[in-house]
C-alpha cells in the first residue's frame, strides 16, 4: 500500500510538469506543438523503457514517475485528435491528411529511434559497470 | 492558466495510471487494452468539451488538462513497437488502426454530441 501510494504520489508530481510542458509548447506552436510534443515524447519514452529494461538500476518510483508520468502527460491522443478535428472543420483538409501522416509514422519512427538510443546506452552503462 | 493545465494533466495521469494498472490485473492478453480504452474514451470526451464550447480557462482544465493528461501517445507508440518486436505484427498493426480510426470516430461523435448539449 505505501509502495501504491508511492508512486501515485510521483506520477501526480511528474505528470504536473509534462501538462505544463505540453501546454507551453502548444500555445507556443499552435498546431505543429502539439506535433512537436507527441513525436519527441514517443522519442523519450521508448528511450526511457527501453533503457530501464537493459540497465535495471533505478527505483520503480521513478521509473514510473518519469514514464507515465511525465512523458503520459506530455504526450496527448485526445489532442492530437481535437487538431484534426479543428482542420476538418476550417476545411484545411490538406493540412490535415499532412498532420494525419506526420504524426502516425513520425510517432512510430520516433519511437523506433528511441529504443534503439536507449537500448544502446543501457547496454554501454551495464558494460560500464561490470568493468 | 499554464498551472491549472498542470493541476489538470496530474489528475488525468494520476486516473490513466490507476485504470491501467486496474485492467493490467484482469486482462492479461497481448493487445494493450488499457491504453486503447484510455485513449478511445478520451477522444470521445474532448470532443464533446469542445463541442460545449466552454470558456478558455475551463476547457484548459478540464480539455487540455484532465483528459489531455489522462491520453497518451507516446505509450500508444511504445506499446506497438514493443508488439512489432515481439512478432506480434497482427495484433500491433491492428491496434495501431484501431486506435486511429476509433478515435477520429470518436471525437467527431463526441463534438457533435457536445454541439447539440
Amino acid at each position: 500500500m505505501k509502495e501504491n501510494l508511492k508512486n501515485d504520489v510521483s506520477v501526480i508530481c511528474f505528470a504536473f510538469g509534462g501538462g505544463c510542458l505540453r501546454y507551453f509548447f502548444t500555445t507556443w506552436l499552435g498546431f505543429s506543438g502539439t506535433v512537436v510534443v507527441n513525436l519527441s515524447g514517443c522519442f523519450l519514452l521508448a528511450c526511457l523503457t527501453y533503457f530501464f529494461l537493459t540497465f535495471k538500476n533505478f527505483s520503480e518510483w521513478l521509473t514510473i514517475g518519469l514514464g507515465t508520468g511525465l512523458i503520459g502527460s506530455y504526450t496527448t491522443f485526445s489532442s492530437y485528435n481535437l487538431d484534426l478535428l479543428k482542420m476538418i472543420l476550417q476545411h484545411t483538409t490538406g493540412e490535415a491528411v499532412l498532420y494525419l501522416v506526420i504524426s502516425i509514422l513520425g510517432g512510430l519512427l520516433c519511437a523506433y529511434c528511441g529504443a534503439f538510443c536507449g537500448t544502446s546506452l543501457g547496454k554501454k552503462l551495464v558494460r560500464r559497470r561490470q568493468r | 492558466m499554464i498551472y491549472l493545465v498542470g493541476l489538470g494533466s496530474a489528475i488525468g495521469s494520476l486516473l490513466r495510471f490507476e485504470v491501467t494498472r486496474n485492467v493490467k490485473r484482469r486482462y492479461r492478453q497481448n493487445w494493450p487494452l488499457a491504453t486503447f480504452l484510455i485513449n478511445l474514451s478520451g477522444a470521445f470526451l474532448l470532443g464533446f468539451i469542445f463541442g460545449l464550447h466552454l470558456t478558455q480557462v475551463s476547457f484548459a482544465f478540464l480539455g487540455t488538462g484532465i483528459v489531455g493528461g489522462f491520453t497518451t501517445f507516446s505509450t500508444l507508440n511504445t506499446e506497438v513497437l514493443g508488439l512489432f518486436n515481439n512478432q506480434h505484427v497482427h495484433t500491433g498493426t491492428s491496434y495501431l488502426l484501431f486506435s486511429y480510426l476509433g478515435g477520429g470516430l470518436l471525437i467527431f461523435s463526441g463534438y457533435f454530441l457536445g454541439s447539440l448539449v
